[in-house]
């Protein structure tokens, strides 16, 4: 026979310790046999032995273990998958989160931006090599690629890209809120109006990234001014607003960044290795963000509007080929930052959970 | 020792003994198992390790409702009745009764062959 702490340990094999309805059954079973062994001692039976016959009067582990599974499967999940738990506690919304940034991430920011780029860069490319001997050709080529190679700055179907950018920013807010929640259990003193600011910086930077990042825009919009000059660019107004507001909500995500851990900090938490990886990748975060709002056309553009030479079309490859680095590493941060900082909720939730929930 | 039920006779009535107990009285896990040894004179036995999830079925079917407390430093789960598990004990009870004696007219003997028992038979009271 297995000693008698595996036969306890046999009989909850298949139900975690870090959820709601599994520490429920792991602590009605453990209050049982401690009731019953308490019994038996004062009754003047040893130790080991109560135990021994404790555990042999809830019964046998092989009998008991699926039809634990079973109760803690139903305890938890609706219909046998919906995670009541998850639910409850805001997990499934920080899921949601995640997966709508994701799918930003990739259809708003990394498809359009490398589409752009690339038809941008075969662009100037041809512009620069065969076509320039001839200005009338080369004006003629430029406008047939824009209407073809980068389709994304024409009105009618600009629409096409940006529901994904407002699915990323949506995605970003649920993360954030969801996410500050988990915070919250680790015993950290936030209040209402904490927690309605740290969903006004997660609002201010699904906004900045929503308004001022659009790869294919800038792309586009830096090639018509270098090549055509007198063409009507719809893009360039409002870029000077949009780089300040982006500025902003960069330096608001970090102080908001520090502002939190700070807090934690101050409120005796524990956890430290948690703040830090926390930290850690607030900071990707808002790095990549600050990547992604701020790309080197814009500049261009700005000193453009000043000065129509002020970019020579030797440099439109460097310019276009460094904000095409930028996006893909931001999108690159952006993603390991909601995954790193997704991982730190769910640490949390344990923690919180290991406490007692 | 009194003779304990076998497990086959305890199976259809688990349920209807834990509603009626819980009705009663506000217990946990443990003190339940107890109070049904008691109240059974030691017969009443069921796995002791079944229970729980038998307590989380009546309660997901909102017959049971669990309260947490504190006590001696640690959080104790007990469980009670609800209204709509006095209803359903009730239900069960006459279920219960209706099946005991369909079961006693049928096992009692009868000295007269000729006057053998039918379900409508007028019952005895109790």
């Amino acid at each position: 026979m297995k000693p008698v702490l595996q036969r306890i340990d046999a009989i909850l094999a298949r139900i975690p310790a870090d959820s709601r309805s599994g520490r429920k059954i792991h602590g009605e079973m453990v209050d049982h046999l401690g009731d019953a062994v308490a019994a038996r001692v004062a009754e003047g039976e040893a130790y080991e032995a109560a135990l021994e016959h404790a555990v042999d009067d809830f019964g046998p582990a092989d009998e008991l273990e699926p039809a634990y599974y079973r109760d803690y499967v139903r305890s938890r999940y609706l219909l046998g998958f919906v995670d009541r738990e998850a639910f409850g506690d805001g997990r499934l919304l920080r899921s949601l989160g995640i997966t709508l940034l994701l799918l930003g991430v990739l259809c708003y920011q990394v498809l359009p931006t490398v589409a752009a780029h690339a038809g941008s860069m075969a662009l100037v490319h041809a512009l620069l090599t065969s076509a320039l001997q001839d200005p009338g050709s080369a004006r003629g080529l430029m406008e047939t690629a824009v209407e073809q190679t980068l389709p994304f700055e024409l009105d009618p179907r600009l629409g096409a890209v940006r529901p994904w950018g407002v699915v990323m920013g949506v995605g970003l807010l649920l993360f954030v809120v969801a996410g500050a929640r988990s915070l919250r259990r680790l015993r950290m003193s936030v209040s209402g109006a904490e927690l309605l600011l740290l969903g006004l910086l997660g609002a201010g930077g699904a906004v900045s990234l929503l308004t001022t990042v659009d790869p294919s825009r800038y792309a586009l919009a830096f090639i018509a001014g270098v090549f055509l000059p007198v063409a009507d660019d719809p893009a360039r107004d409002g870029l000077e607003a949009q780089g300040v507001f982006a500025w902003w909500t960069s330096v608001a995500v970090v102080a908001g960044g520090v502002w939190i851990w700070f807090r934690a900090w101050r409120a005796g938490v524990a956890d430290t290795f948690l703040l830090r990886q926390g930290a850690f990748w607030l900071l990707v975060l808002a790095l990549s963000i600050h990547w992604m709002s701020h790309p080197l056309l814009r500049d261009g553009l700005l000193r453009m509007a000043e000065d129509p030479d002020a970019i020579p079309p030797a440099q439109i490859h460097g310019l276009l080929t460094g904000d095409l680095t930028r996006f893909v590493a931001g999108s690159v941060g952006l993603v390991a930052a909601t995954l790193g900082l997704g991982r730190v909720f769910a640490a949390a939730d344990r923690v919180f959970l290991a406490r007692g929930g | 020792m009194a003779e304990r039920f076998p497990p086959e006779l305890l199976k259809g009535t688990t349920d209807l003994v834990v509603l009626a107990v819980l009705a009663r009285e506000r217990l946990h896990g443990y003190a339940l198992i107890q109070r049904l040894r008691e109240s059974s004179g030691d017969r009443f036995r069921i796995n002791e390790g079944s229970l729980y999830p038998l307590l989380h079925r009546l309660e997901r079917a909102k017959w049971l409702r669990a309260r947490e407390q504190e006590a001696g430093g640690r959080v104790r789960k007990s469980y009670e009745t609800t209204a709509a598990g006095k209803k359903e004990l009730a239900r069960r009870t006459r279920e219960w009764e209706a099946f005991r004696d369909a079961v006693q007219d049928l096992v009692a003997p009868h000295p007269d062959s000729s006057e053998r028992p039918s379900g409508n038979r007028e019952r005895s009271p109790r």
